[in-house]
């Protein structure tokens, strides 16, 4: 199969974000739309019912460098919470921490990095974990 | 709408989290956010103060304009149910409650908006508790400990226990009791935790010798308070022991009875009381049975009051039949109690008759059970599990807020220690001894600590008897 180089691929998931293509509980986009090389974004995830986040809306910021989609985008939680795989001063996802930054492969999305973030807040061991106030900032 | 559709006009998709979408055409330069919310309430159920719109991993805030988003044509913006704003909270609290549409009766509606029938009792609690005068009031834990005081029952039965009234007087108790009143999701969730600790001590084979004992050293003191006049609590336990077919095991052996089970059917009316560890609702608790509140002796209040006791009076007092033989004699004298102190303008109302519960009434053996339950999730006390009649009463009452803690904080963090920890870890120092005294089979030591609910010698016993 061909490479998808990085841009194509980028104004793919942008695009697929803009229009809100997906299971709707994530969301990305560029942020700042008159960026050429699409490398800062931001996401948001929304908190999955039934657990602490429910009501919680998270906000990112997910950084791709050139390398991308070879390498992992770097992703920050903006939005306080606490999470294992979540660096708790700085808000930075550990890439070791998270199983598909940590295995990354070249079809992976920014919105499988969201999904599966959001599949960390709703795992059984997580998703009781005691949140800091609503709306607090890294 | 005012505002018309001009060329700038942009056709943008919404998409809530329930799956449901439409279509709006607005011009993103001349709405803010706010006004694009107020928009949208016509489509999509959610109000404008708990709408969360989403778009390109953004959330919108309210005062800024649409198109600072940069939103095109086609594209998709979220809407999310999220929490409500501070402000509109606080509106909200000052504005008065409005459960008055629900009166039944159509009498005269009273000034709080409570009901005084009607079958969603739980609804009206819950409205009450959130009404802005009862909540000041409530929040002033010297009010609430005034007014339990108020009511001759309780304070006959803190003067007998003082264990009760350093509960009484604990503020963080009252609090969280008022908390409970005030949220079912609370309520529910500590049922919920009471039912699934209780399922797991019932497979200990001698698990019921601690419900019993527990019931001598505390559930029976805190239960012959309430019912001050029946001095035959100890004979009716003994009716207990023998319904139940349950009888004194020899003692150093094993008991391998079967357990009973305590679930029959039970009155649905009793739920919201369940998980009081007292037996007592917390309304009654407080000194206001939730049918009978009246804080101004308006006419129909007292007119209707009366009548409120027919159908409790009905249930509890029929003539029991088989297995409950209700004490009829404290219940006909708590109801004419009631009754008469109905008209009065406070909170003096003092035992409901439901909530009093006699011995043999099943529903009093599951909430008796529950309170063990509490005791024994309370993860300090987990460790001297095997000593708990020596360690009960003072561990029980030492600590600050025995009844409430452990389980509210098992609402956020549900990992109770005692449910979900195998039994290696739960017995390890068991385990350790065992093997240290040369019983090296760790399959058979554990299961012989299960069957014995972690007591060492018993366990000795079990493995030597077991091993030819």
């Amino acid at each position: 199969m061909a490479k998808v180089p990085r841009n194509f691929r980028l104004l793919e998931e942008l695009e697929k974000g803009e229009k809100g293509i997906g299971d709707g509980t994530c969301s990305y986009g560029l942020s700042n739309g008159d960026d050429i090389y699409m490398s800062d974004w931001n996401g948001t995830i929304i908190g999955p019912g039934h657990t602490v986040h429910e009501n919680r809306i998270y906000s990112l910021k997910l950084h791709c460098d050139e390398n991308y989609p070879d390498s992992p985008p770097t992703v920050h939680f903006l939005s306080r919470i606490n999470l294992p795989c979540v660096n708790q001063q700085t808000g930075k996802v550990e890439p070791s921490k998270l199983n598909c930054l940590a295995s990354w492969k070249r079809n992976y999305t920014l919105e499988t990095v969201l999904t599966e973030l959001r599949r960390e807040m709703s795992n059984p061991h997580n998703k009781k974990l005691p949140q800091p106030p609503e709306g607090s900032f890294f | 709408m005012e505002d018309t559709l001009t060329e700038r006009s942009i056709n943008v998709k919404f998409r809530s989290s329930n799956g449901d979408a439409f279509d709006m055409c607005f011009d993103p330069g001349q709405l803010t956010v706010q006004q694009l919310k107020e928009r949208l309430v016509t489509q999509i159920s959610i109000p404008a103060d708990n709408m969360r719109l989403v778009y390109s991993g953004r959330v919108l805030k309210d005062e800024d304009m649409v198109d600072l988003y940069g939103v095109k044509e086609g594209h998709t913006i979220h809407v999310v149910r999220g929490a409500a704003n501070r402000a509109a909270e606080q509106a909200a609290n000052v504005t008065p409650t409005t459960s008055t549409q629900r009166n039944v009766n159509g009498t005269a509606t009273n000034p709080f908006g409570i009901n005084h029938f009607g079958t969603s009792l739980e609804q009206d609690m819950r409205n009450m508790m959130n009404s802005p005068v009862i909540r000041q009031l409530l929040s002033n834990p010297e009010i609430v400990r005034s007014m339990v005081m108020q009511n001759p029952t309780m304070r006959q039965m803190i003067e007998r226990n003082p264990e009760i009234g350093h509960i009484i007087n604990d503020p963080s108790f009252i609090r969280q009791t008022m908390d409970m009143a005030r949220n079912p999701e609370l309520m529910r969730e500590m049922m919920r935790n009471n039912d699934r600790a209780l399922a797991n001590l019932e497979t200990i084979p001698g698990g019921f010798n601690h419900l019993r004992r527990m019931y001598h050293t505390l559930q029976e003191p805190l239960e012959s308070a309430g019912r001050h006049n029946d001095q035959s609590s100890e004979a009716a336990n003994q009716r207990l022991a023998q319904l139940l077919n349950v009888e004194r095991p020899p003692e150093g052996r094993i008991n391998n009875v079967p357990l009973p089970n305590p679930w029959t059917p039970r009155n649905s009316a009793t739920i919201a009381n369940a998980s009081n560890p007292f037996g007592i609702s917390p309304y009654s608790m407080m000194g206001f049975p939730p049918t009978q509140l009246s804080f101004s002796p308006s006419p129909a209040a007292s007119r209707n009051a009366p009548t409120t006791q027919a159908p409790t009076q009905s249930t509890t007092g029929t003539p029991s039949t088989g297995t409950s033989t209700t004490n009829s004699s404290t219940t006909g004298s708590s109801n004419s109690t009631t009754s008469s102190n109905m008209p009065a303008p406070s909170f003096m109302l003092p035992t409901n008759a439901q909530n009093i519960s006699t011995p043999n009434d099943p529903e009093f053996i599951r909430r008796f059970q529950q309170l063990m339950q509490r005791y024994m999730t309370s993860p300090q006390l987990v460790s001297s599990r095997q000593q708990m009649p020596q360690y009960y009463p003072a561990s029980f009452f030492g600590s600050p807020n025995p009844f409430f803690t452990p389980s509210l904080s098992a609402t956020q963090t549900p990992v109770s220690t005692q449910p979900s920890e195998p039994p290696e870890t739960r017995f390890r120092t068991q385990l350790q001894t065992l093997e240290e005294m040369g019983f090296v089979d760790q399959a058979a030591n554990i299961r012989a600590l299960l069957a014995t609910g972690g007591d060492v010698n018993s366990a000795i016993e079990f493995l030597l008897a077991h091993r030819s």
